[in-house]
């Protein structure tokens, strides 16, 4: 709590209106201008209970009664950009994005669900806010995250909770070279995000976003992130 | 700093055998005893002893409350606020063995309520 309150807030990390976005993926780098952007949040999202020093059964993948995920845009015209926080605060929460890829694990084997690593819990990122920065997700259509939660303590957790605050932006796709090379190198001021894990594999990207944006596109991006332009 | 999402109550009756309150403190944290109400349900003066096991160590005492009658209440603090100091710490259990809350009344029995946080600092 004390710690939070130092905290930069997370509606300041949300685009605006004309802001330059890049997502990466295996295949290359997509960027984005934003066109519209509209809030919309999910207050509280229920993970259940959770027994003392256990796990969920499996990981949730925050979908509504109808298997919808509310974390992936229900368009392709739209992008998700999501934050959010977590009650009661020592309930740790792990992510994978996308599922079967643990996000922040230290060790190269396989992250544990009921360890010290790689984990945000309600400390780091308060249910009332602000949000933690690594809390920080981008989604596209055919890509969502699933959460699983480890409760620490020997008294049981009658209900984890989410509270997530989100932006969803409509966008035009970027195919200016000029502009991409600027947006990658840092020339142009721009959101970069790597989509899913850093290591070992970057998340591939969908299909419809690969058609959209071109091969041949996406190939030229890596070699402006590896030699700059 | 006292967060009351992460606020806990356990409710015990003590009698004249030693015993654990609430659950084992968790490897790795730290329990932070707020607050207290102890009332003696004993028709006589009693008085009531708090102990705490670290690691599996020996019992260790560190308070006790004091009743002159029975229905005598002892609640510290009045008043629990958000910048209140914790009462007790008690440190998570270590290699050796489990951490616990302890309490003994002198004459059966004490209602005794906590209000703790576990955390790791």
């Amino acid at each position: 709590m004390q710690v939070s309150l130092l905290k930069t807030s997370h509606e300041e990390l949300f685009l605006d209106q004309g802001h330059l976005l890049a997502l990466g993926f295996y295949e290359g780098w997509a960027c984005f201008r934003i066109k519209h952007r509209e809030w919309a949040n999910l207050e509280p999202f229920s993970l259940g209970e959770v027994l003392a020093v256990s796990n969920l059964a499996a990981y949730d993948e925050i979908q509504d009664t109808q298997s919808r995920h509310f974390l992936e845009p229900h368009s392709e015209d739209l992008i998700y950009h999501s934050f959010w926080g977590v009650t009661p605060p020592r309930a740790r929460i792990f992510v994978q994005y996308p599922p079967r890829a643990d996000i922040g694990s230290v060790l190269s084997v396989p992250r544990s669900e009921t360890g010290d690593v790689g984990y945000i819990d309600g400390d780091k990122s308060p249910y009332t806010g602000p949000f933690s920065n690594a809390t920080e997700l981008f989604t596209v259509k055919e890509k969502y995250p699933q959460v699983q939660v480890y409760n620490p303590l020997n008294d049981d957790m009658y209900n984890v909770m989410l509270n997530i605050d989100q932006r969803h932006y409509t966008y035009t796709i970027v195919k200016n070279l000029d502009l991409i090379r600027s947006i990658l190198i840092g020339a142009a001021r721009a959101k970069r995000y790597t989509m899913g894990t850093a290591w070992p594999n970057v998340m591939t990207i969908p299909d419809w976003l690969k058609s959209a944006v071109g091969s041949e596109l996406l190939k030229k991006t890596l070699g402006i992130m590896e030699e700059g332009g | 700093m006292l967060n009351r999402d992460d606020l806990k109550t356990e409710v015990a009756t003590v009698g004249i055998a030693e015993a654990d309150v609430g659950s084992a403190i968790p490897t790795n944290m730290r329990r932070f005893i707020y607050a207290i109400k102890a009332i003696n349900i004993a028709a006589v003066a009693n008085l009531l002893t708090l102990r705490k096991v670290e690691d599996g160590g020996a019992a260790e005492t560190i308070d006790y409350v004091q009743a002159a009658v029975q229905y005598d209440m002892w609640k510290d603090p009045d008043e629990l606020k958000e910048d209140s100091a914790p009462l007790y710490v008690i440190e998570g259990a270590g290699a050796v063995g489990a951490s616990h809350l302890r309490a003994v009344a002198g004459v059966a029995s004490f209602y005794l309520t906590i209000w703790y946080i576990d955390a790791p600092a």
